[in-house]
């Protein structure tokens, strides 16, 4: 018995350490190229660890492009962009899910079909607006047109839906108004809502390359993707470079992440609301 | 005594930065597709060179992603009325950007004596010059050619300083060389070669003299000699030498300079960083690329870029636009450029300069894109083909060429197929552009 | 009399409304519903280069694209794509998430591991992975030849291709994934499966009946974003494959960046984005009117 149970636990690990191996095996394929002297990128049989370890490869990375700015764009649209999503989603969902008006359905349903428009479809007409606005080439331009989105409205109008009723109407009734209700009942609840969505909106904004790549003329306004395409070279990719790119700008993301993820799990997991 | 010094300095730097205001630089704003290494230092090092050399014209060179990301970037800035002065486009862009109609041509200023191209490559020159003007500035200008393994040609019993010069010899030798995980020759899907190909054979794309006596209206590289190169791919496909790496250039290039693939097909751009990736992994070659046997070579097709100038902006900064052109095109810089990369030094007075002596002397290898473009005959096939659609095109011969690979389709039917497709795209470009 | 009062109150209750819509709707009209038209119109037409209309073409270019065989193709890759990244995806994810709620020894530590993707961006991994992948030097050939499996053309050989830009995918979104099924993990009330446990329910039961059920938000959750993504997707085509090997990698959104971006053809492209856009709208309003009714909300 007792033995049945430690072999148990010894394959758990087993497992678990396999799959982690496997899970960090594309980053340390990244950060040992990142480390190797060019002659040794494409020695085989494969080079396992680096050695001699070539530092050099980071500083040039960095005297190619400025990856610091870049990042630094990178942190300040994403923090823009899930700031105003969620700001402009609960102001709608709460429209959707509270108030009864005229034509919401159709309203509704208009929106949602907009879910998986893509950006391919969107970028001239927008790429123009925003020339119109005086906008290229700036925060604005490359934040605003995902100042809203279908996904945020409906992720929080399906939460806001499963809250409590009775609540709201003793509020209305109470004299506290609709809009005191939204700041002070609704968002304090929804708070795992809106958890989900600012994290799904930080990362997909981070992921852009397209449009922030159009809407953008100058090196000072370059987000971090572009930044590592910009390492890329038609005429024949120096990897190890390349993956110094790739780790320097991945390393804080992922140190960020690991100061931050018991606060990003309860963000997620929230105030739960059992209803 | 140390207060008057301080103040002293103020002064001086107050009248040296009002000095130098008064003598504000033109901007020139210059966007190019150059990445990595290629882009962040070997241009920025020109550019900033040009700066400091002297004080009227300040060039600005922005990335803008590949080659047709910038020339995207470039179309909608037009579309808003705010492009950049210059603008690097590929080859393969020519014909577009004319009918773009968005930028000004060069001509005037070489009519008014401005700048003598006489000692400017002869192939290069004829490439941007459309109907008897010249719209662009050549640029980075390459070629391709065969990069081989010296240390494989040993293996297999070749001699090293024989390269093959038929494609009969080609496969022959491939075959040689091939077995134990190595493969004689390593190719992608790139629609250049096959252009390349086309042309040594002196044969046509499109029609109508390449496009370059009247409009193309129709493909024609489904001919014999175009059947003939994807043949030359079965075969070695067919023999177990062929290497296939997709549409990656850089999986091929990894297989070349990890030593696991003797001979490739490969632009003079890329020479010296492939000579560094190499280190002193093995021996590297070159030569001219090969021609079917008993066939009269005809020659190879430039390839790069060129730097548009656009319309739309102040005489003073058109001005100043073209001084850097100007720049671009001396001696020294088109050697700074061979020297650096293998780009072709495409004035032809580069090659007296002693940075470049030194370099042949040393390395043989960068001579042989030069001697190659040299001994090529400038007939329309070799001039190269001038179609507004060219990326389109290249795709559909990139899916020929895969099919043929890949052992889906023979080349005839491959290449018909790709060639109907390309017609049908120029018929609609020429609609588009009221041609 | 009261019909009137009803109408103001109507009226009333949406002018309301409209003042919390407002922002969003804002930006939306802006940006999605403007755009859109705008992509409507230009389908009818035959463009020039700058994307102008230049005549009217009534909906030839729908004809053409309904007779394409590459816009069923891109279609049916974009289909299967999306079940790579997504129910595929999720199967792997749920396990690992079990895994790591399990109560062991460092079980901190590989929790963070199995999220630590999340912070990779998804051009960043599709650059990695197209290393890993090279058919000489990539070290996905190394490792699957030490177990004696002979090596393949993952990013060159059309049947396995597509399956390779997704593996780069689900590497990237296990980070997403299973942050999100652990949060979800934490819902489950311990005494209710203490209580299934001592009416003898096995590990199997428990997981069926209590644990899949409170996750079903989670999973739909998911299976949103991970469709919604899978029909974007741009960057890991664009970077691994270019839609090769033989269009085997086009999804539609890279289907409508080539005619668009590449071969200047902005009508074809536009009707291409039309169509997609009602597909997706179709498939959107079946997908919620089943989805939503299925999903056990605590």
């Amino acid at each position: 018995m007792m033995h049945r149970s430690l072999l148990r636990k010894v394959l758990t690990h087993a497992l678990i350490i396999a799959l982690c191996v496997v899970i960090l095996l594309p980053l340390y394929v990244a950060i040992t190229t990142s480390l190797k002297q060019p002659s040794d990128v494409f020695a085989r049989p494969h080079k396992w660890i680096p050695n001699p370890i070539h530092w050099q490869n980071y500083k040039n990375a960095f005297s190619y492009v400025p990856l610091g700015r870049f990042l630094l764009n990178s942190v300040v649209q994403s923090m823009m962009v899930t700031t105003m999503v969620m700001f402009s989603s609960a102001l709608a969902a709460y429209a959707f899910s509270y108030i009864e008006f005229p034509g919401k359905r159709p309203l509704f349903l208009l929106i949602l079909a907009t879910l998986m428009v893509s950006g391919e479809v969107t970028i001239i007409p927008n790429f123009l607006t925003i020339q119109r606005l005086g906008w290229v080439d700036t925060y604005w331009g490359l934040t605003v047109p995902f100042f809203a989105g279908a996904f945020g409205i409906f992720l929080l109008r399906q939460f806001f839906l499963q809250l409590p009723r009775e609540l709201y109407d003793a509020a209305v009734v109470d004299g506290c108004g609709r809009f005191r209700y939204l700041f002070e009942v609704i968002i304090p609840l929804s708070r795992s809502a809106l958890g989900t969505l600012g994290v799904y909106t930080y990362l997909s904004t981070w992921n852009q390359y397209f449009w922030p790549l159009i809407v953008t003329n100058s090196t000072q306004m370059r987000t971090v993707q572009i930044g590592i395409s910009m390492l890329r070279d038609a005429e024949g990719d120096a990897w190890h470079i390349i993956m110094a790119g790739v780790v320097s700008v991945t390393l804080p993301a992922i140190i960020l992440f690991l100061i931050f993820q018991k606060q990003l799990v309860r963000g997620i997991v929230g105030g739960a609301v059992k209803g | 005594m140390k207060k008057r010094h301080l103040i002293l300095l103020v002064v001086t730097v107050l009248l040296l930065s009002l000095s130098l205001s008064a003598y504000a630089k033109v901007k020139v704003e210059f966007w190019h597709g150059l990445g990595g290494h290629t882009g962040s230092h070997i241009l920025q090092q020109f550019i900033d060179d040009f700066n400091a050399s002297q004080d009227e014209v300040e060039v600005v060179a922005v990335y803008q992603g590949n080659y047709d990301d910038t020339l995207n970037k470039y179309r909608l800035a037009v579309q808003a009325g705010t492009p950049p002065h210059l603008v690097h486009v590929y080859e393969i862009g020519t014909r577009l950007m004319i009918d773009l109609d968005s930028s000004v041509s060069l001509q005037p200023f070489l009519d008014r004596g401005d700048l003598e191209l006489d000692y400017m490559v002869e192939n290069v020159l004829s490439y941007y010059t459309i109907d008897g003007q010249l719209y662009s500035m050549p640029f980075n200008t390459s070629n391709p050619i065969i990069y081989y393994n010296k240390d494989m040609f040993r293996e297999a019993g070749l001699d090293p300083e024989k390269p093959p010069v038929t494609f009969e010899e080609f496969r022959e030798y491939a075959k040689l060389m091939t077995g134990d995980g190595k493969y004689g020759f390593g190719n992608y899907a790139y629609g250049w070669y096959f252009e390349q190909l086309m042309a040594v054979q002196n044969a046509e794309y499109v029609n109508n003299g390449n496009g370059r006596l009247g409009t193309a209206t129709e493909a024609t590289f489904n001919s014999e000699a175009g059947v003939r190169i994807l043949q030359w791919f079965a075969d070695m496909m067919a023999d177990g030498s062929y290497l296939h790496t997709g549409r990656d250039s850089g999986a091929l290039r990894s297989a070349f300079v990890s030593g696991n693939v003797g001979m490739r097909l490969g632009s003079t751009g890329g020479l010296a960083s492939t000579m560094a990736d190499i280190g002193d992994r093995f021996e590297m070659g070159v030569a001219f690329l090969p021609v079917p046997e008993g066939m009269e070579r005809g020659g190879v097709i430039i390839g790069g870029g060129s730097i548009w100038m656009a319309k739309g902006h102040p005489e003073e900064e058109i001005e100043a636009a073209w001084k850097f052109l100007k720049h671009l095109t001396s001696p020294e810089s088109t050697a700074y450029w061979h020297v650096n990369t293998g780009y072709f030094p495409i004035d032809r007075r580069a090659m007296e300069l002693d940075e470049v002596k030194a370099l042949h002397e040393e390395f043989p290898h960068f001579r042989t894109a030069i001697d190659q473009l040299e001994a090529s005959q400038v007939t329309p096939a070799t001039q190269g083909a001038v179609i507004g659609v060219f990326p389109e095109a290249r795709q559909a011969v990139e899916v020929a060429i895969e099919q043929v690979v890949l052992g889906l389709a023979t080349p005839q039917e491959a290449l018909d197929e790709a060639a109907a497709e390309v017609t049908a795209a120029i018929r609609r470009y020429n609609i588009q552009s009221g041609n | 009399m009261r019909r009137k009062r009803i109408r103001s109150k109507g009226m009333r209750s949406l002018l309301e409304a409209l003042l919390y819509l407002a922002p969003a709707l804002i930006i939306l009209i802006v940006f999605v519903f403007y755009p859109l038209i705008r992509s409507f119109y230009l389908s009818l037409f035959e463009t020039n280069f700058m994307g102008q209309p230049i005549f009217f073409n009534g909906i030839e270019h729908y004809k053409t694209l309904i007779r394409s065989t590459r816009f069923w193709n891109s279609l049916r890759t974009t289909g299967l794509y999306t079940i790579y990244t997504v129910p595929v995806a999720l199967s792997l994810a749920i396990p690992i998430a079990l895994l790591g709620n399990l109560r062991i020894r460092g079980i901190t530590f590989y929790r963070t591991v199995f999220i630590c993707t999340i912070a990779v961006s998804t051009s960043i991994s599709s650059i990695i992975w197209t290393w890993m992948f090279f058919p000489t030097t990539g070290v996905v050939n190394d490792i699957i030849g030490m177990i004696g499996i002979a090596p393949k053309r993952w990013l060159q050989d059309p049947s396995v291709a597509l399956f390779a830009v997704a593996i780069a995918t689900i590497w990237k979104g296990m980070g997403l994934n299973v942050l999100f099924l652990l949060a979800g993990l934490q819902g489950i009330p311990e005494e209710l499966v203490e209580a299934a446990r001592i009416d003898g329910a096995n590990g199997w039961n428990v997981f069926w009946n209590i644990t899949l059920p409170i996750l079903s938000p989670t999973i739909f959750f998911l299976v949103v974003v991970g469709t919604i993504d899978a029909f974007r997707s741009f960057a890991p085509v664009h970077i691994m494959t270019r839609g090769g090997p033989l269009r085997s990698t086009t999804v539609l959104v890279y289907s409508i960046y080539q005619d668009a971006f590449i071969n200047f053809n902005f009508g074809f492209a536009s009707a291409q984005a039309i169509t997609l856009f009602l597909i997706i709208l179709a498939l959107t309003l079946i997908q919620f009117r089943y989805a939503e009714r299925s999903v056990h909300y605590q």
